[in-house]
């Protein structure tokens, strides 16, 4: 059967480059899983966890903020502003749900034009993403 | 002649500068190192985003999004990226030469021109020679560069193109060839038109699958190219200032060498004068006495 070849970019280095027999990610219109022979696709990432798996075993998960996937011919890239792995946790779950969820209240206070927004917004992502990847098992 | 003892102050004080310039060539060479790992470890990312931005809008038609679309300039912006330290030979002037140059071209076009400027050194210029100043960035390349320095700066650059403020945004920067070579680029970074040219129109064929909608797609991606772009061309400005830095300290430091020898030959001459003189003296008192 044919692999997927998986290639991780941020602008400071490559994090991955594997192959895998499934990519599993959160997009912006939802959870999605990609399987070799899929179809070509581009989609933009939202806030989660990216995770591989080659041969029934799980590879390291990755947080991903924000970032692109596409596929291609069995040959999928993704680009990501920052990501974070398994080291980065230093908290529980519980207190980056804390975290998160007074961030996001503060967020909801705001209005878009605010010129504190996207900095609100910016954080609250990357406590979405971490507490995701904390609370991955 | 001078005395001995001054040309020995003379030696002292050079040697001092000496150990300076030795220890900044130093520094130069380590950072550039840094810089030149930092600059091949984001051509990835560069290419990638190239890649999947160019798969996109070949299924699209130009027409689609501001940012590829090929304006009538009237206004121009244009990014200069220069050092915010000195000492680093003739780099940063080329950029500003090559920046005042297209400048007057424009100029003469009747083409309104707006700088943007990272760096120190190229604000002052740009201050003392009263060019129109849209924005200015100072320590961006001093400290270590990170992306959201590019993400930061190009935002701006895309919100003035999209409301029309600019028809066209330039960037000016050296691209570090090698230690001893640096060339200054000058790219046209908005609208962004190498995307449809390239070999991406094969892909056309392909049924892509969007997530979502590829106009929304096409607003997010656009900018990432741009940004990689910025970010590129920061560490590349970064890599050759080192180098220039490190070129310019190489010079100083043998150039130092040089004058050192030169007043050390001097040192003995004056110093033999001075035996040869005493010499004749006691001789000549000797002489008297007889």
């Amino acid at each position: 059967m044919s692999k997927l070849n998986c290639i991780i970019i941020t602008p400071n280095k490559k994090v991955r480059n594997v192959e895998c027999d499934y990519i599993g990610a959160t997009g912006v219109e939802g959870d999605f899983g990609i399987l070799p022979l899929h179809a070509p696709f581009i989609s933009e990432l939202a806030p989660g966890v990216l995770f591989l798996r080659n041969q029934g075993k799980k590879d390291d998960p990755i947080g991903i903020v924000s970032g692109f996937l596409h596929v291609f011919e069995d040959k999928v890239t993704v680009i990501a502003d920052k990501v974070y792995e398994k080291s980065d946790i230093k908290k529980s779950a519980d207190e980056y749900k804390n975290q998160y969820e007074k961030k996001k209240q503060a967020l909801e206070k705001l209005e878009k034009s605010d010129s504190q927004y996207a900095n609100v917004k910016a954080e609250t992502d990357k406590l979405l993403t971490l507490l995701k990847l904390a609370a991955y098992k | 002649m001078a005395s001995t003892k001054e040309i020995k102050r003379k030696v002292g004080s050079i040697q001092n500068t000496q150990k300076i310039t030795r220890a900044m060539k130093m520094v130069a060479s380590a950072k550039l190192r840094r810089a030149n790992d930092a600059v091949l470890r984001m051509r990835p990312y560069a290419d990638a985003a190239l890649e999947i931005a160019g798969k996109l809008a070949s299924t699209c038609s130009i027409s689609d999004h501001p940012l590829l679309l090929l304006r009538e300039e009237k206004n121009v912006e244009i990014v200069i990226i220069t050092s915010d330290k000195g000492l680093c030979g003739a780099s940063n002037h080329n950029v500003l030469a090559a920046a005042e140059k297209l400048m007057a071209e424009k100029k003469r076009k009747g083409i309104e021109c707006k700088a943007t400027i990272v760096g120190r050194v190229g604000i002052g210029y740009a201050t003392f020679h009263r060019w129109p100043i849209e924005k200015s960035y100072p320590g961006i390349l001093e400290r270590k560069i990170e992306f959201d320095d590019a993400i930061n700066l190009s935002d701006g650059i895309i919100d003035r193109y999209r409301n029309d403020k600019v028809d066209a945004v330039y960037l000016i920067f050296n691209k570090f060839i090698s230690v001893l070579s640096q060339k200054v680029q000058e790219i046209r970074i908005a609208p962004i038109t190498k995307l449809s040219s390239e070999s991406n129109r094969d892909s056309t064929q392909y049924k892509y699958i969007f997530e979502p909608e590829k106009e929304e797609l096409l607003s997010k991606l656009l900018p990432r190219v741009i940004y990689a772009e910025i970010y590129r061309a920061f560490l590349e400005a970064s890599a050759s200032e080192q180098a220039a830095r490190m070129v310019a300290m190489d010079g100083a430091t043998n150039n130092a060498s040089e004058l050192i020898q030169k007043l050390t030959l001097d040192f003995n001459k004056a110093r033999q004068a001075q035996i040869t003189r005493e010499l004749i003296e006691i001789s000549s008192a000797i002489e008297a006495m007889k």
